[in-house]
């Protein structure tokens, strides 16, 4: 999932404070899952936002609602009437979702409500750790399934770089060291041969580094 | 159930615990119903209850809304630790209610409004006087300037866009 986190409630706030009439456009995909941007953060946000501008004797007219994604027409266009009635949207989405908002909502000022992070999973309640960069050419077969290019501080290939500490990275005794967990996820799998084989630098012509990339699936496109 | 609350106008400074908005949220294990706890003196607050089957149904939310309807403290009561009839959700309450008081910080209410406290099942006496305590804590802050008109209400969770606004080239407003 894509895992991002509120902003502050002052950043919000100076954001909003122009605006009379705020539509709290929430996502009910990623962003509820890592208690971001979902129905139940809309609410939250919505019940301080209010709280905050009636302490200075300000009122602030703020319509929640969420829908099941903002980075796909058949959710968006569920929000064009709370959208139409709006001087402005704050979207709890990722940086994709507003985005997509601000494409098809021309005249609509478009604000983000969260710092999107990165690509990760649950590891267990209330943790959220980072596993994917997007590179565009996944060799986790080759690491047992764990990301060096992603987990490992300096993006080795071929190995670690000797300065872990207890299976801590030295460049933060709060990471693992990635290639501390390939090594023991190889043994586990009897694959520790693998490790002979030498890994090219990495091409990342296929990444971001090369500029925004498009998927283009022609048989679905009519 | 405790008497429901109405905007008072102008009364920015409340004298005397009775005229205070106390909102309690208790466990249906801490006790069963409001009226059972000794608070009858004039001088006593008269809480609005909320009752719940667990203490950790406290949603953030609830707890904000309570001070958007009016509330000068909000109380939360829980079973001791280890008590719970759920097991832990006496302990995601205790959470949810230490996130809510760095919310209301950055809201910027003054004073600390949000109180928790452990009641063990039964002890109406104790929830009474935790609830006491809250009045006295709470006495001579300020409240809330009252709304100007009502309470913005929350929009239904799926809005369904009247056929005719998305035309085949996106929405154009």
């Amino acid at each position: 999932m894509i895992v991002a986190e509120q902003k502050p409630l002052a950043e919000i706030k100076e954001m909003v404070a122009p605006y009379g009439k705020v539509l709290l456009l929430g996502c009910g995909t990623c962003v509820k899952t890592c208690f971001a941007g979902g129905e139940d953060e809309v609410a939250v946000l919505a019940s301080a936002l209010r709280l905050s501008f009636r302490r200075e004797g300000k009122e602030i007219n703020v319509e929640e609602l969420t829908v099941e994604r903002q980075c796909e027409d058949e959710f968006i266009q569920e929000s064009a009437p709370a959208v139409a009635r709006s001087e402005t949207v704050l979207s709890l989405a990722c940086g994709a979702g507003v985005q997509a908002l601000a494409r098809r909502f021309r005249a609509v000022p478009i604000l983000p409500g969260v710092n999107t992070t990165f690509m990760g999973v649950l590891e267990r309640p209330g943790l959220f750790t980072e596993e994917c960069s997007g590179c565009g050419d996944c060799k986790l077969a080759l690491f047992g399934g764990i990301c060096p290019f992603t987990r490992c501080a300096k993006k080795l290939l071929n190995g670690p770089c000797g300065g872990s500490r207890n299976g801590q990275c030295e460049v933060s005794p709060d990471t693992e060291c990635a290639w501390h967990l390939i090594i023991e996820r190889l043994q586990a799998l009897g694959q520790m041969e693998s490790l002979r084989a030498y890994v090219p630098p990495k091409n990342w012509r296929a990444s971001l580094s090369s500029g925004p990339r498009k998927l283009i699936r022609e048989d679905h496109v009519l | 159930m405790g008497p429901t609350h109405s905007a008072a106008k102008g009364d920015h400074m409340k004298e005397g615990a009775s005229k205070l908005k106390i909102t309690v949220f208790h466990c249906i294990n801490t006790f069963g119903e409001g009226d059972l706890l000794p608070l009858g003196g004039e001088e006593d607050p008269a809480p609005k209850f909320v009752k719940l089957p667990c203490s950790s149904m406290v949603k953030d939310v609830f707890l904000l809304r309570a001070f958007e309807a009016g509330a000068d403290g909000v109380v939360v009561l829980v079973c001791p630790e280890g008590r719970c009839r759920y097991v832990e959700g006496n302990l995601r309450a205790k959470k949810r209610v230490r996130r809510v008081e760095a919310l209301l910080e950055e809201i910027g209410l003054e004073g600390r409004r949000l109180f928790l406290f452990e009641i063990a099942s039964g002890d109406t006496a104790a929830a009474a006087a935790a609830i006491r305590a809250v009045a006295d804590q709470v006495t001579g802050l300020a409240s809330l300037p009252p709304l100007g008109s009502r309470v913005p209400e929350a929009v239904p969770f799926t809005a369904r866009a009247p056929d005719g606004i998305w035309g085949p080239k996106g929405l154009s407003l």
